[in-house]
């Protein structure tokens, strides 16, 4: 029944949907105003989980995609509502997300079981990047093992610099001697404006992300090798390829 | 170096060449300002602050030669090869994807082929017509991309082109960050390419779009360095662009390749 469904979508416990049958006996009562919330942008999730199935429509059609998914549920990545970059658990049996496909207006008709209907006025921002679920990791994440490369750089570095990140023989020698995870090549090439969006580092592996909140802070400025070999961390920056390729080798050989 | 070497049995294209024959398929009249940015907020205008001298364009592609960091070498060491439109008026997709298949190796990720088919098709709802290079980006920044691996690589519109399985793996590929050339702006392609990045252009003249691979130096001056989607074309599909020929009046570049969405 519609009393039972609990709608509680943000960071602080404010439903995005209020409905005006909602109660909650087992609950405290909230301790501040909740807010309805009424946008949505484009790289964000709109929630809805309910302890029973609902239909949930959006008029007109084409401005938001809606998925189904069943609970519990861990999810990183940004919410109506939130706060930036956050992990959520979403404790209930179903979830209803909710995303941007264009920018428009559009109504939500959530249907329960008991045909009681809740309608919710959507502002949705423009297309953009979309994170997908990601999982929260539920073990711990475990440090890398052997040699791990991020090549760090910027569209604007020097060109020598940019030259030796992209050559053959660079690409060839951390393909051959860094580390798998994840079943992927213990390297990445990273661009330094892509990283202060938070949605470059969702999609990454754990350990990856993990590397990076460990580290990123502490690497200097300007195209760099950082080179990961167990808990030793050096960075150098890159010059041009002879350098970075002697670089490499003596990171391989713990000499860096 | 006086010149670039070039591949056995690539095409050169210069003023006095004919339009090479083939399906093309560039449609710009949908495009906007058509001598300036067209591409509105789905790719960033290029930064002027990283255009290179025209005095350095010789000894940095000398440069990118001796370092093997052209699209070109990059194809070499991965085993890439050029995509084929077929009978598909989908030159429009078909250069940007392949621009954006090598940005996702350069940046660690294994080479995975894409099928600029799905998306053509998608976007024209199953029709074999013409677009331009903003069509797909947008579409590509928004839904993904699917592998050939899961539509196939024959070029074709299939039915079943948006079905939700299809929808649903190409989710897990988008690029969404983009950066636009000004049109006829030889100063930003070449910046780009010196910079390592492979574009698409649109060419007026050819009513075609290819990718953009890399400049060449070629008696005393650029020439630009195409991978065309037609198959058995040029060398491995490499030909050469010069003089007016090179201009582009479209022209976009994939950037970030951390940005190229890739679920776990």
């Amino acid at each position: 029944m519609y009393s039972r469904l609990i709608l509680t979508l943000c960071l602080l416990v404010v439903p995005d949907v209020m409905l005006p049958h909602h109660s909650s006996p087992t609950e405290p009562a909230p301790t501040q105003t909740p807010t309805v919330v009424d946008t949505l942008a484009a790289d964000e999730w709109y929630l809805i989980p309910s302890p029973e199935p609902l239909k949930v429509l959006a008029s007109p059609d084409g401005i938001v995609e809606i998925e189904e998914d069943s609970g519990p549920v861990k999810l990183r990545g940004k919410f109506a509502g939130g706060s930036g970059i956050e992990a959520r658990t979403i404790d209930a049996p179903h979830v209803y997300l909710i995303t941007a496909k264009t920018a428009g207006q559009v109504e939500l008709l959530i249907l329960e079981a008991n045909g009681h209907l809740t309608r919710q006025r959507l502002t949705v921002g423009g297309a953009g990047p979309r994170p997908p679920p990601v999982p929260v990791p539920v073990d711990p994440v475990q440090p890398p093992s052997g040699l791990q490369v991020i090549l760090l750089i910027e569209q604007g570095d020097p060109v020598s610099s940019l030259a030796a990140v992209n050559s053959a023989p660079v690409l060839q020698w951390l393909g051959a001697n860094t580390t798998q995870v994840d079943g992927r090549p213990g390297w990445r090439r990273w661009d330094r404006s892509s990283l202060s969006d938070p949605d470059t580092l969702a999609t990454e592996s754990a350990v990856w992300a993990k590397l990076w909140q460990d580290i990123g802070g502490g690497i200097p400025a300007g195209p760099q090798l950082v080179a990961v070999n167990g808990s030793k961390v050096t960075t150098r920056p890159i010059t041009d390829q002879a350098q970075l390729m002697k670089d490499l080798a003596a990171a391989k050989e713990g000499r860096l | 170096m006086s010149s670039s070497e070039l591949y056995k049995g690539e095409v050169i294209l210069d003023d006095s060449s004919d339009i090479p024959e083939g399906v093309s398929g560039l449609d710009l009249s949908q495009r906007p300002n058509i001598d300036d940015y067209g591409y509105g907020g789905t790719a960033a205008k290029f930064d002027d602050s990283l255009v290179i001298p025209r005095s350095e364009w010789q000894a940095r592609i000398q440069e990118q030669e001796e370092t093997e960091s052209r699209t070109s070498d990059i194809c070499r060491l991965y085993s890439i090869p050029p995509k084929n439109q077929g009978r598909l008026n989908y030159c429009w997709i078909y250069a940007p994807v392949h621009a954006m298949e090598i940005m996702r190796v350069r940046a660690g990720y294994p080479y995975k082929p894409l099928a600029a088919a799905q998306v053509g098709a998608s976007i024209k709802q199953g029709r074999n017509v013409g677009g331009w290079g903003m069509e797909g980006v947008r579409w590509i920044g928004e839904n993904g991309i699917v592998p050939e691996s899961v539509y196939g690589s024959s070029p074709e519109i299939k039915a079943g082109y948006q079905s939700p399985a299809m929808q649903a793996a190409a989710r897990q590929h988008k690029c969404t960050e983009w950066v636009e050339c000004r049109p006829k702006s030889l100063d930003q392609l070449v910046s780009m390419l010196l910079r390592g990045y492979a574009g698409a252009i649109g060419l007026d003249w050819w009513h075609h779009e290819v990718m953009a691979a890399e400049p060449v130096w070629l008696d005393g001056e650029v020439a630009i360095r195409i991978r065309n989607q037609w198959e058995g074309w040029g060398a491995n599909g490499f030909g050469i662009l010069r003089g007016s020929k090179m201009i582009p009046n479209d022209c976009v570049f994939p950037v970030a390749m951390s940005a190229i969405k890739e679920a776990r």
